[in-house]
């Protein structure tokens, strides 16, 4: 749970396709001024989760509530503060860049027009170009533009990055962290580029099979998980490590590295001082994470 | 699995395909009929045609494969799709051939040399259906179908074939074998895998949305400084009409709604598809007139009704506009409106056209018939339903054909069974009540659509 005033509410939601469980449960609140990272395999349900949130679907049990309105019965005046990103990369093919951008701008009152200029010159977009023309990296950053052009508080990216270049990639992750400058700001981002994700995300949302297996702030996720690398000063490491199930262990005569949970750094300095070692203790990066918690499950 | 087993799995695996083996087999008894009449006179034909139609079906089906990368670097695998063309080609045309088991007078071994005389044959027509796809002759190769048919129908070489296929089965053998040797040939050529490797092709068992990205294509291949400018001015258009309109409201989304499903048209349009409407429309309008004593032209109320099936009203689903599905209802509805307008002005201007050409038109041997303008309520009748089926199966191209040979089946059915116009059985507040209840009808559908299913992915 987040806590603080949400802008979205799930309680109980599962949604099926067919004999498939897409949703199982889900229960989650998601507060303002956040940036939070939805990771999943494919098919864990990542983005049937985004979709509920704007009413594109449909929950088949439970009720989710976006901006104090039932998903489903959103009107324009709760749309016009979402942005969405979406997977299918959907967009009006027969026109030009410049076109497609001046036809969804229209239906805005609050479009940037220097936060577009600005985009379509660092982002080199050449608006003349048909969008049935662009690469799929070209037309992800004009769905972005497309989505974050009228300033919403709630913008949806579901895979957003995925056909960016490196350098494209970065230059949007200074975006985002520019856009959440603003605190009543919040972006839900999902993707499979874990290394991006955790250099901007706050919150994480981790999802397996319809379910959420974890939500909770980035920090205390980077606290619980810790690797460890012990290395003996008297030239022989103890058979016995004084750490109970360690999540993972390598080692050597003298050094050892473990992948620990829920162990303190000051715990961890007093059990080495005890076996009369050094310690070195570094959080894990997100995508050891990941694995750690859906291999838990 | 080798890979010619898996390249078999083709014939069952997309559901596109069971529409084909559906039209196949359908092809089997209207073949065998004849026979049961008329003592294997006429009309081998037939026999050629289901192996013609197979090698359209099987060459668009290779077709598919190899256009995906992985046929072409796949060790092994370029060989596999002339494998995969002979052996279909090779077990169909056999079993077509076993027909001459059923042909008078002829002794078991001699009849076994006409059973394969008639598989050679048949696979040379088979071939040459396989290679309008998958050698890209389309113009051509239909233009030599046409002259084809209409060859059997007036000169009867079919009958030369058949003719030929009984009295000399060795030298027919031979010589189509030799046909068929050039055919592996060709099948087998790198170009010819080449020149499919990762392009875009549409084939018949494509998803519609493949279909319009296959059309943007083409499009875009067409794209002229004229063009260019008519985009640009239906922008500009449409663009001020929603700007009239204020932020957030219902009019600017209806306005931008009707954009994106006439722009998506328009952004598609080729002359090609223009002309090729016009002929349509032509053929239908004089081909009908001269069906029977007049109920045949009428069905020209159904068949245009009928054409909105291929629209989809809600399109870019996935596109967040600040539109709920209330809007996105009520948009839909007022787009529908506008299209039945628009469909009924042409169905309007075509009833002009063909009572017109009744005036005009001289009688020789058959005479034309031109529409009833009476009958406009079976447009009014019939539009609905199909926008019903429009909205609700957006995408899902087979449903819609099914739709459409069932309904017009029924219709043909009812139209026997009654013997009489609708208006005549039910009477003009019937029809009245029987209109209202289709667009009733329509309009539920419509908002579950709209207001309770999902609009985009696996759901919709």
């Amino acid at each position: 749970m987040i806590n603080g005033n949400p802008i979205v509410q799930m309680r109980n939601i599962s949604k099926g396709f067919g004999r498939i469980q897409a949703l199982d449960g889900i229960n989650l609140e998601i507060s303002r001024g956040k940036i939070i990272g939805l990771l999943g395999a494919n098919g864990a349900g990542k983005s049937t989760l985004l979709r509920h949130i704007i009413g594109l679907y449909l929950a088949d049990e439970g009720q989710c509530i976006t901006f104090g309105t039932h998903a489903g019965k959103l009107r324009p005046k709760e749309l016009g503060r979402i942005g969405y990103v979406h997977q299918e990369g959907e967009l009006l093919e027969w026109m030009t860049v410049k076109q497609l951008v001046r036809y969804v701008s229209a239906y805005y009152n609050t479009w940037n027009h220097e936060l577009e200029e600005k985009y379509i010159a660092d982002f080199d977009i050449s608006t003349r170009d048909r969008v049935s023309f662009l690469s799929p990296g070209q037309r992800q950053k004009v769905a972005i533009l497309l989505a974050i052009g009228f300033n919403p508080e709630l913008l949806i990216l579901d895979e957003p990055a995925s056909a960016l270049d490196p350098i494209a990639r970065s230059q949007f992750l200074d975006l985002l962290l520019q856009i959440i400058q603003d605190e009543n700001r919040t972006i839900i981002i999902s993707s499979h580029i874990l290394s991006d994700v955790e250099k901007v995300i706050d919150h994480t949302i981790i999802m397996r099979k319809g379910r959420i297996l974890r939500d909770s702030s980035f920090d205390s996720l980077r606290e619980e998980f810790l690797k460890v690398t012990l290395t003996s000063l008297n030239g022989q490491l103890p058979k016995e490590l004084p750490f109970e199930n360690p999540i993972s262990c390598e080692r050597s005569s003298s050094q050892a590295v473990l992948t620990v949970q829920n162990y303190a750094s000051s715990d961890l300095e007093a059990k080495a001082k005890e076996i009369n070692c050094t310690v070195d203790i570094k959080p894990l990066p997100l995508e050891e994470i990941y694995k750690i918690v859906v291999n838990l499950e | 699995m080798g890979i010619l087993t898996v390249n078999l799995k083709h014939l069952y695996q997309p559901r596109g395909v069971w529409f084909g083996h559906l039209i196949i087999l359908c092809g089997v008894p209207i073949a065998l009929f004849p026979l049961f009449f008329t003592q294997f006179d006429d009309r081998y034909l037939l026999y050629l045609l289901i192996s013609f139609w197979t090698g359209v079906f099987v060459g668009n089906m290779q077709k598919g494969v190899l256009t995906k990368p992985f046929s072409f670097c796949l060790p092994g695998h370029r060989r596999i799709p002339k494998l995969f063309i002979f052996w279909i080609g090779g077990v169909v045309n056999l079993i077509l051939g076993c027909v001459f088991l059923l042909y008078p007078g002829l002794s078991f071994p001699y009849v076994l040399m006409t059973i394969l005389a008639g598989g050679f044959v048949g696979m040379i027509l088979y071939f040459y259906g396989v290679c309008i796809p998958l050698l890209g002759l389309k113009r051509l190769s239909w233009g030599i179908y046409l002259l084809l048919i209409l060859g059997a129908i007036f000169f009867k070489w079919d009958k030369v074939v058949q003719n030929m296929i009984i009295s000399w089965p060795i030298p027919t053998i031979l010589a189509s074998g030799l046909v068929c040797v050039w055919f592996w040939r060709l099948f087998g050529r790198d170009s010819l895998a080449r020149r499919h490797c990762g392009r875009l092709v549409f084939g018949e068992f494509d998803s519609s949305l493949k279909a319009q990205k296959y059309r943007q294509a083409q499009a875009d291949r067409n794209l002229t400084a004229a063009k260019a400018k008519f985009f640009e001015r239906l922008h500009e258009f449409f663009l001020r009409r929603m700007n009239r309109y204020e932020f957030l409201g219902k009019g600017r989304y209806v306005w931008g709604n009707l954009y994106m499903v006439f722009g998506r048209g328009f952004g598609t349009w080729q002359m090609t598809d223009v002309l090729a409407s016009c002929a349509l429309i032509s053929f239908l309008v004089l081909f009908f007139g001269f069906v029977g004593k007049g109920e045949g032209v009428n069905l020209l109320f159904v068949i245009l009704a009928l054409g909105v099936l291929s629209l989809d009203l809600l399109p870019y689903r996935s596109m967040l506009f600040p539109a709920g599905r209330a809007e996105k209802y009520f948009s839909t509805l007022v787009l529908a409106v506008i299209i039945t307008f628009l469909a009924g002005v042409l169905t309007l201007a075509l009833t002009g056209i063909s009572v017109l050409l009744e005036t005009l038109l001289p009688e020789f041997g058959l005479s034309y018939h031109g529409m009833d303008i009476g009958l406009f309520y079976i447009f009014l009748l019939v539009i609905p339903i199909a926008l019903s089926c429009a909205v609700a199966f957006p995408r899902n191209i087979i449903v819609k054909i099914i739709f459409v040979v069932v309904f017009m089946q029924g219709w043909i059915i009812s139209a026997v069974v009654l013997k009489q116009p609708l208006m005549d059985v039910i009477g003009p507040v019937g029809v009245v009540g029987l209109v209202a209840l289709c667009w009733i009808g329509f309009l539920v559908v419509l908002h579950y659509v709209c207001m309770r299913r999902s609009l985009v992915g696996q759901g919709r």
